[in-house]
């Protein structure tokens, strides 16, 4: 089941096309990144989920239950917005109890749980304190806590460790993981290796189009691809006639194997490093599938590579 | 997940897709586990599927037939809902009013201008209270004059005192009648509030929404309440906020009438009506005020809006009702009931039936401005 279905996503602002038939599927209780560059429509696709943005063209469903409404899904989806400012005289715990109580939060509840993200966020101490009074990654904590409020079962944050120390942003991804399973959490940044240890499932928007999806470990090719890192180049010709399911490819330092073999990988591994062993090449390194960096640039590179920036869909590649 | 049952007996896809006319066939891309007849496709086929210009247009978005009633992942039940839920939009209307209310007299602005409006009441009533000493004593005089006694009964000398100081104020010979029926202190005050209680809102609220669309904050509370219970949730805070900064001036006209031996207390009735009539005014400039700011959704561009149609509607009106312009253009002289000072004099009507049908026009205009503004910020983007 999933927890979102976009299909056919048209938005236009003018004449300046933001999403041009986006379509994706969102697995319940998965973490997905949604990865993109600068104006690619990853805040459009979190504003047109959130309801915040009406859709020129394409239909959206939340949980099986049709696009957004407040009367459905408040306290149900949360969006943690990338450039906006809560109410400027109300103190941080104020904002939180109000939102708590407007999302369908008992007023014990919500004052409760005011409390318990403010904590949760480091900002117990200032919670007391106006939205003016504070820092910017303040204001982002502060967004992040109020995402989270309520337990929702649907959580956009767009860029949410955006500004913020690494020390907190850590903190952060842990409070999001901590969410896997109980919700769905949808993660635009560009941070790409928090993304690779956070989520479990992509998508890669590109000029409004969804050009790749499916799970991380497809993305990054972790089933089928194994990075080694070599002292001295191996010898390729012998290592492809003693393994004939791989090819290789050399970039030093990194000797990259693809195996088409149906085989498991840890077999497939023990095989190519008996044969590397063999051939007394020193091994300094060994890692699954490739970074979610240069997976994502390659992506770039073959999109720019066809001029148009028309790029052939991956369509949904979810596992 | 069962499709849901139209009223023509075929099943309609719960994904709500398309139009009526799209039923739960094998031609509907969602296809519904378990349902006899329907191929179970891919993901992929089904979120590659093409479909033609016409059937992607604007249904998309609008909810027709509702889901049925399901479990989430969390226990939470996902209730059938094919009404409003009436009780919870009262609820969250009433939340957002009273942190409107609320988060306003947080801010210094709106704190300082109540308590300029507060001071301007008191030392206005006191100004009117000197004036009304003065007209007793010019009337006193007369009176001992023409009566050739020196000991005039005090209510006769304020008989003869106050239609001097209301000829200055109103020209209508039958309203002048009718507001000596008023208590002094609350026909000051009354007058006083009419007069500035557009400004008030203008200063106090214009705009308000705006900013708030502006900012974004309203991205915060928008995936929590429905558009109509955050505009009109926003616009009662406002509302209570008026009411609010016209009792405070009613009150302290009440006590600067009591420290000046002015006071009775039907005067806090008369206050307290003359109070009702200014906010029923200023409900009027709300409304449009706020249809303006929903409609321009820029804090800056809907400051400056208010500021023009505050203008605009006196100046309108002022024209509209000219005699010079009446006589040239006859028809022009109907469109001044469009204009909230048309319904000012008519609100001090002792028949009730005026003074109501006026309060009900200037509720009316003001209802009419903010629906118009919400049918644009309905559509919009957030």
């Amino acid at each position: 089941m999933s927890s979102i279905v976009a299909r056919a996503l048209v938005k236009r602002y003018g004449g300046v096309l933001a999403l041009d038939e986006l379509s994706f599927e969102v697995p319940r209780g998965s973490i997905c990144a949604v990865i993109g560059p600068n104006g690619c429509g990853k805040t459009t696709t979190f504003g047109l989920l959130a309801g915040l943005l009406a859709a020129d063209a394409g239909q959206i469903d939340l949980f099986g239950e049709g696009p957004f409404d407040a009367a459905r899904h408040a306290g149900r989806v949360s969006l943690m917005p990338q450039d906006a400012l809560p109410s400027p005289h109300a103190t941080l715990r104020q904002s939180l109890r109000y939102y708590g109580e407007l999302q369908g939060l008992e007023r014990a509840r919500a004052w409760r749980e005011a409390d318990r993200w403010l904590e949760q966020v480091r900002l117990a101490e200032r919670a007391d304190a106006r939205q003016s009074q504070l820092s910017h990654g303040m204001r982002r904590r502060f967004s992040v806590a109020q995402a989270l409020l309520g337990e929702p079962e649907l959580i956009l944050l767009d860029e949410p460790t955006a500004g913020v120390d690494p020390e907190l942003a850590a903190e952060l991804r842990a409070l999001f993981r901590a969410q896997s399973g109980r919700a769905t959490l949808l993660i635009s940044s560009h941070v790409l290796s928090e993304l690779e240890e956070l989520c479990d499932h992509a998508i890669v928007i590109e000029k409004g189009r969804a050009v790749r999806q499916g799970s991380m470990q497809s993305l990054l090719q972790a089933d089928t691809l194994v990075r080694v890192t070599l002292s001295a180049p191996a010898d390729l010709a012998r290592l492809a006639a003693q393994l004939p399911g791989a090819r290789f490819e050399w970039q030093p330092p990194e000797l990259r194997v693809r195996w088409s073999d149906a085989a498991p990988l840890e077999q497939l591994n023990a095989r190519l490093l008996g044969a590397l062993l063999e051939q007394g090449v020193g091994i300094l390194a060994l890692a699954a599938g490739q970074s979610l960096e240069a997976s994502y640039l390659a992506e770039r590179r073959a999109a720019l590579g066809q001029g148009d920036g028309s790029i052939s869909r991956g369509g949904s590649g979810a596992r | 997940m069962p499709g849901v049952r139209s009223a023509a007996g075929g099943r309609f896809c719960p994904f709500r897709c398309v139009d009526v006319a799209r039923r739960l066939t094998a031609e509907c891309p969602h296809e519904l586990p378990g349902t006899p007849g329907l191929v179970e496709r891919s993901p992929v086929e089904r979120g590659l599927v093409e479909r033609s210009p016409v059937e992607r247009s604007p249904v998309e978005r609008g909810p027709v037939e509702r889901g049925p009633v399901e479990r989430g992942p969390a226990g939470r039940a996902v209730a059938r809902r094919s009404r409003v839920d009436v009780s919870g939009r009262w609820k969250k209307l009433g939340l957002v009013a009273r942190f409107e209310l609320g988060e306003a007299l947080r801010s210094r602005l709106v704190v300082v201008v109540l308590c300029l409006y507060g001071a301007g009441a008191g030392i206005g009533a006191f100004g009117f209270v000197m004036a009304l000493d003065a007209a007793e004593h010019a009337a006193r005089t007369t009176l001992e004059g023409n009566m050739n006694a020196h000991d005039v009964p005090p209510e006769l000398v304020r008989k003869e005192a106050l239609p001097r100081l209301i000829q200055s104020l109103v020209d209508d010979r039958e309203l002048q009648k009718e507001l000596l029926e008023i208590d002094p202190l609350a026909l000051f005050y009354g007058f006083a509030a009419l007069h500035l209680v557009a400004a008030l809102v203008l200063v106090t609220s214009g705009g308000t929404h705006a900013t708030d669309l502006g900012r974004g904050a309203t991205r915060f509370v928008l995936t929590r309440c429905d558009r109509l219970s955050w505009a009109l949730g926003k616009t009662l805070g406002q509302a209570a906020l008026l009411a609010l900064g016209l009792s405070v001036g009613a009150l302290v006209t009440a006590a600067v009438g009591l420290w000046q031996s002015r006071f009775d207390p039907t005067t806090l009735l008369w206050l307290a009506r003359a109070s009702s009539r200014a906010l029923v005014y200023g409900l009027a400039y709300l409304g449009i005020f706020v249809g303006l700011g929903l409609g321009l959704r820029s804090a800056a561009r809907s400051r400056a809006a208010c500021v023009l149609a505050l203008f605009g509607l006196w100046l309108g009106h002022l024209l509209c009702s000219a005699h010079w312009v009446a006589e040239r253009v006859p028809l022009v002289t109907g469109l001044r009931w469009l204009f909230p000072g048309e319904y000012q004099d008519l609100l001090w009507s002792p028949s009730w039936l005026v003074s109501s049908a006026a309060a009900l026009a200037l509720l009316g205009l003001g209802a009419l401005a903010f629906a118009g503004g919400y049918a644009s910020f309905r559509r919009s983007d957030a």
